[in-house]
């Protein structure tokens, strides 16, 4: 995922004519002090991390006063949200809000469209109200190849119940938003609630846009904008993560890594996007414990697997490796065991102890078997041997189960 | 019989002179794949194995006819690629780049539709029809490691998964009457209630293989569709990914993914509407074959 921090996307959204209440970006609490005069004394401060559910962590306070901003700013830049240290905030004007709606945009794989979503009652428990009234939320997929015009989102905003004047404002805004939608190449944009104000106007009481990495290519400045921060969606990177991150960089082109470290003690480098994941949930079953995920992309990743497996050996309690990838078509197994060889060479643990199971098949599988013999212990398989076996074997003999020392 | 391919149908190669194709074009050729012509812009003229290459797509088609073509196209070129084919009423197209902007996607899928073109992908490891054809990087230089002609067809998410589900059929002495792999990404053409519609006409295929993965309602799909009677061979399916479904993801972290959603892309809720549809559910990779077995009345 690759989520915008809010004051990027209310950038974006301002950009594209969608209205934004006045907000600043402030470091430390007298900053945040600052940015209250100017926004007229009333103000929310919000941590600024790549994450949602902020008000629900304390993560978001009301403020009118210096005293106020200073010492909530200073509370919120101690938290930790969601695994994201907050390190910056938003500070965004307070709204007079008489009603809340709830906008978003994104795919719907279904009818393989662009889809407007829409509720005239949004606010932060827009789940669960559409649950128990699902007649509340509307939907508008869009023709990509044809556009979107103003009249038929104005037009959308009636059909949901808004009387006219509220409903050409959302109109604009759905209009707008869905303009920086397409120009930006996003994933997702959710702008809850879309909030009317107390003198009729409405305006953006959030944003969040998501871009599509696919994309990124495209949009070299908003990649910058994206960072480091992200983390891997759901947290910051950990050190193991940022180490492989740099591995995979040597050359971004070829080879791309996929790598969540985990809090198990099995190293599971099984790739290939279904064979990893029914491996991994075999591995669950099992009992098995994974330190990681990873994926690898056919390419020449010799160096590669080299290094990460290097890398992972290293992360402290692991009791076992289990290296595999579903059968190849062309990637050539020599080139992968070719790495895997090095690391454990170099790494020259007893693997009778430390037990490495391996299953690759496909072309170079007969010089791969004789590469990986010059390692002693490490346990070698091919094409007859199924995810089952491979997950079942590292279980056995990583965790010492129904006897299983080295054959 | 097999479905979309065989051996008598006309392929377009589109990004013929690029190194992937010209890895991948023996090989083809070699299986049986009739190849009729290569299409590269600014190298009309070339010739790649034997192949005439054109500069478009159209170009070709004054010279050919094409039933299909294959794209061996980088993500970032796919849409223009994909669109050229459309637009010059090539019938059926399978798009093998992985990491296609999704807007392009989305893009090249309603165009198609207009157009009634067959898009296959992307995100697509490519087809074979064992003993016939084969396209895309699908059985790539071992085909005979993975396929051999028989009655069961395979269709799957995962490219990956159906080579080695295919593997394993094989092994146990089950061919296949076609493999397809429809494509992982969030947006694909073909679904599995269209390739299910094509195998339930063919009838060298008695019984289906699915694989799915977690997220879109696409398993829901056919389940709905075999329940309906638009499917009465039997289907074994696997969808594995259950075991995260309460694991913190990304995809739990916004509203909108959640309401578009809506409970729905669960591996728990796929697998029960297609047991409710009368479908062998296998929870382990090792029950795929058994089961295929007995639905093939060889138990």
């Amino acid at each position: 995922m690759s989520r915008l921090l809010e004051n990027d996307s209310l950038d974006l959204m301002a950009a594209s004519g969608v209205p934004v209440p006045g907000y600043r970006v402030a470091a430390s609490p007298t900053e945040a002090a600052a940015a209250l005069e100017e926004l007229r004394g009333k103000a929310v401060i919000k941590a600024l991390v790549p994450t949602g559910k902020r008000g629900k962590a304390g993560a978001v306070s009301f403020v009118s006063s210096t005293e106020k901003a200073e010492s909530e700013a200073a509370r919120i830049l101690s938290l930790t949200v969601r695994h994201f240290p907050v390190r910056r905030l938003l500070v965004m004007e307070a709204l007079d809000i008489c009603r809340e709606f709830f906008l978003s945009i994104t795919f719907d794989p279904t009818h393989k469209s662009p889809v407007i979503l829409f509720s005239p009652s949004g606010g932060v428990d827009i789940e669960e109200l559409v649950a128990e009234r699902p007649d509340q939320l509307f939907e508008l997929p869009v023709d990509i190849t044809r556009g979107l015009e103003a009249y038929r989102c104005i037009d959308f905003a009636e059909r949901a119940g808004l009387e006219p004047a509220a409903a050409l404002q959302c109109g604009r805004a759905i209009h707008g938003l869905y303009r920086m939608f397409r120009e930006h190449d996003c994933r997702m944009v959710e702008v809850n609630p879309l909030a009317e104000l107390a003198d009729g106007k409405i305006t953006s009481g959030s944003g969040v846009v998501v871009l599509d990495e696919q994309a990124l290519f495209r949009h070299p400045d908003l990649e910058k904008k994206l960072g480091e921060e992200q983390g891997n969606g759901w947290r910051p990177l950990t050190k193991l993560e940022l180490v492989i991150r740099e591995i995979d960089a040597i050359n971004p082109h070829a080879s791309a890594i996929r790598f969540n470290e985990l809090d198990g003690d099995i190293g599971f480098m099984v790739s290939g996007g279904g064979y990893g994941l029914s491996s991994l949930e075999q591995l669950t079953r099992e009992g098995g414990r994974p330190a990681c995920t990873f994926d690898i992309t056919p390419g020449p990743f010799e160096e590669k697997m080299y290094r990460t497996v290097k890398a992972l050996l290293g992360k402290p309690g692991l009791r076992g490796l289990v290296l595999s990838a579903n059968v190849s078509n062309f990637a050539r197994v020599d080139l992968r065991v070719a790495g895997i060889v090095r690391a454990l060479k170099e790494l020259d643990l007893d693997y009778k102890k430390f037990p490495v199971v391996v299953r690759y098949t496909g072309p170079g599988t007969e010089k791969a078997r004789e590469l990986m013999a010059e390692v002693p212990d490490v346990e070698w398989h091919e094409g007859e041997f199924t995810l089952e076996d491979l997950t079942r074997r590292i279980v056995d003999r990583a965790y010492e189960r129904n006897g299983g020392e080295a054959e | 019989m097999s479905i979309i391919l065989d051996g008598e149908t006309r392929v377009l190669v589109q990004g013929a002179t690029g190194a992937e194709a010209r890895r991948l074009i023996p090989t083809m050729q070699d299986y049986g794949t009739n190849i009729v012509a290569g299409v590269s812009p600014g190298k009309g003229g070339e010739r790649v194995c034997g192949v005439s290459v054109y500069s478009t797509v159209a170009a070709a088609l004054r010279e050919h006819e094409a039933d299909l073509s294959v794209l061996f196209i980088p993500a970032r070129y796919s849409r223009d690629a994909a669109l050229e084919a459309i637009d010059s009423g090539v019938p059926a197209v399978n798009v093998l780049a992985e990491g296609i902007p999704h807007h392009d996607a989305c893009e090249v899928l309603t165009r198609a539709k207009e157009a009634g073109t067959l898009v296959i992908g992307p995100n697509s490891q490519g087809m074979m029809s064992p003993g016939k054809a084969k396209v895309g990087g699908t059985g790539g230089e071992v085909p005979d490691l993975m396929f051999t002609p028989g009655p069961v067809g395979v269709v799957s998410r995962s490219g990956g998964m159906g080579a080695e589900l295919s593997m394993a059929l094989t092994r146990a002495g089950i061919g296949q009457s076609t493999y397809i792999a429809i494509g992982g990404d969030l947006l694909v053409g073909a679904d599995f209630v269209e390739i299910l519609g094509r195998f339930e006409k063919d009838p060298e295929t008695e019984c289906v293989v699915m694989f799915g993965e977690p997220g879109t309602a696409r398993e829901d799909q056919a389940a709905e569709f075999i329940a309906s009677g638009g499917f009465t061979k039997p289907v074994v399916a696997m969808i594995p990914g259950e075991f995260m479904e309460n694991m913190e993801t990304p995809a739990t972290q916004s509203h909108t993914g959640a309401l578009i959603e809506r409970g729905v892309g669960a591996p728990s809720r796929k697998k029960r509407l297609l047991r409710e549809a009368g479908v062998h559910v296998a929870e382990r990779f090792t029950e795929i074959v058994p089961l295929v077995r007995k639905a093939l009345g060889k138990s």
